[in-house]
């Protein structure tokens, strides 16, 4: 790829990180999920089930595409880093 | 509907805000690691890709933070709702029974009499009229039950549009197809696990990301200049207020609109949206909601009773008995503050002379709640008036936004436009409180605590001072007067 330059093990790093925190961030949206009927279940008044519902609905799977995100942005950056470790580093 | 409970289950409801909250203390982790994550590939990485991903590097970091800081607060007045629900509950099992004891103590005082003697009669005529009462206080629980709920549908209805703006019109499936529509993760999820997903792939999933901000609201490491966010957000306001065909026309734009506009900084609509809605929102919740999610808003823990939520504020900060005395006996600022209201007081308290009560109404506020000796009920109202001045008033919100801005902490607030409320309500007096709160923040500038504490209190009291200037004599000798007492107390406040 022509879109790199840098330093291969700063790239790595980064990636894993991001990899790392994407995962988590999944797992965090899947709880959010359950926590989020949860509340519906139990807020009684109807248009508060309702709106608990949506709001739920929506953050919990805005974190878990954020999730995807980091993950697609981690796996960019390994794929950078990998692509520069063969180009023998350098900018 | 006699002693009918309010429907819902107060202590399941606060198990599972128990665990939001801990979910959202783990966003707030994850934000610091994938800020870390992205600069450090953003050291070195160089190419002419590296703008596209430093782009997306703060777009995701404010799709976290808008999560966390929106969770944060929905979970702070779902707290407030859960407790009013509760003791609706309980007050209107006691009425119940009251009503049973007074029915069962007038069947047992009429009974030795003949059932159609007027003594008789009377005893069930005035336990009726007196069940009939309680009856009435049980209406009355069940009707604040409701009007706390419609308050939190504002609310929650406000946070969903954050997230998806119109999306408090969609229904719950609809909105999780939205989300992913926007976000462009649909299929990439197995692509990843497979090992399979290409370049395209994922750059395309950062597309929406990407153009979230304008390139000045990004750092060289893909963080986000907060400051200068949270001022291209105020602008965004101020020309929504200014121009109401052109609010009516972002208010008509939906996510997708907003996402595939073709510039950068489709987010600063969304967020000046949300700021409006969370605005109102907050305006029509009922003031026992209020008060009681305080409880709930100190670094997003859940805690139990407000006395609980005041501990934790003593437990970081007090002040000693001569501090107090000192700002009861302080004879330059009584004496200042009388020549203030001799001189008149402001029609509007957005005058020039109301910055100034504002400015003083925090330091009066903030020296209630920090006192030890402050009745727990002069503290909740010291602390609602601060969060009233603070959401009510230009000087009160510019002092808020000061403090948050000195102590890096736009962050959270600055995106969804919300105004907090406690913890801001100390901003003059407890600005080391805040400064304790976000340590690490204080700590990666390389300042030590002490000195962060000055330095933020200075801030808040530029924030008072500023507001003076220009002001009338006795503006300025009031406003020096509130100054020489932050500095010359402040040193006394023990923070740990």
């Amino acid at each position: 790829m022509a879109n790199v330059g840098g330093d291969p093990s700063h790239l790595s790093g980064g990636a894993a990180s991001l990899h790392a925190s994407g995962t988590a961030l999944e797992h965090l949206g899947g709880t959010l999920t359950g926590a989020g009927r949860s509340v519906s279940g139990s807020a009684g008044e109807p248009a508060l089930v309702a709106a608990a519902e949506r709001f739920f609905s929506a953050w919990s799977t805005l974190v878990t595409d954020t999730g995807t995100q980091l993950r697609a942005a981690g796996q960019l950056a390994s794929s950078a880093a990998a692509d520069l470790a063969t180009a023998g580093g350098g900018h | 509907m006699g002693f009918e409970l309010p429907p819902g289950d107060p202590d399941a409801l606060l198990g599972a805000l128990g665990t939001i909250g801990s979910v959202s203390g783990d966003l707030k982790t994850q934000g610091e690691s994938t800020r870390r994550g992205f600069a450090q590939a953003l050291a070195t990485w160089k190419g002419p890709r590296a703008d596209d991903f430093r782009g997306a590097s703060a777009g995701l970091q404010l799709q976290v933070s808008e999560a966390q800081s929106t969770l944060d607060r929905a979970v702070a007045d779902l707290d407030g709702y859960a407790r009013v629900l509760k003791a609706a509950i309980a007050e209107i099992r006691h009425l119940e029974s009251q009503a049973h004891h007074r029915r069962t103590q007038a069947d047992s005082d009429a009974a030795s009499l003949p059932s159609d003697s007027v003594e008789a009669t009377q005893i069930q005529q005035h336990a009726a009229q007196a069940v009939g009462l309680l009856e009435s206080q049980a209406e009355e629980e069940r009707q604040k039950v409701r009007r706390a709920a419609a308050g939190l549908v504002g609310v929650l209805n406000a946070g969903t549009a954050l997230a998806v703006p119109g999306g408090e019109k969609l229904s719950a499936g609809d909105l999780a197809r939205r989300v992913h529509q926007m976000s462009g993760v649909d299929g990439i999820s197995r692509a990843i696990a497979a090992g399979t997903l290409t370049g395209p792939q994922a750059w395309a999933a950062l597309d929406t990301p990407s153009k979230a901000l304008k390139p000045e609201e990004i750092n060289t490491d893909g963080s986000i200049d907060w400051k200068k966010l949270a001022d291209d957000v105020r602008e965004q306001e101020k020309e929504d207020h200014e121009n109401p065909a052109k609010a009516l026309l972002d208010g008509s734009l939906d996510a997708w609109t907003l996402a595939t506009a073709p510039t950068g900084g489709w987010a600063l609509a969304r967020l000046a949206i949300a700021s409006r809605n969370f605005a109102l929102a907050k305006a029509a919740l009922p003031l026992d909601v209020m008060k009681l999610s305080q409880a709930a808003l100190d670094e997003g823990r859940i805690l139990e009773t407000p006395a609980q939520a005041i501990d934790s504020v003593e437990g970081l900060l007090t002040l000693t008995d001569a501090d107090v005395a000192a700002f009861q006996a302080d004879a330059a600022l009584s004496s200042a503050a009388e020549n203030v209201v001799r001189s008149g007081l402001p029609e509007v308290l957005d005058g020039t002379v109301g910055k100034l009560f504002v400015g003083l109404g925090f330091l009066g506020d903030g020296l209630t709640l920090a006192d030890p000796h402050s009745a727990t009920d002069d503290k909740w109202d010291a602390g609602v008036n601060a969060a009233g001045l603070a959401m009510t008033t230009e000087t009160g919100s510019t002092l808020v936004a000061g403090g948050l801005e000195a102590t890096g902490l736009v962050a959270a607030d600055a995106a969804v436009g919300w105004v907090p409320v406690v913890g801001w309500g100390l901003v003059a007096v407890t600005a080391g409180y805040e400064v304790y709160k976000h340590w690490d923040t204080v700590k990666s500038w390389g300042v030590d605590a002490w000195h962060g504490t000055e330095w933020v209190a200075g801030k808040a009291w530029d924030g008072i001072s500023s507001a003076a200037s220009g002001a009338e004599h006795g503006l300025e000798d009031a406003a020096k007067a509130t100054g020489n007492f932050i500095s010359d107390h402040l040193p006394h406040i023990s923070l740990w």
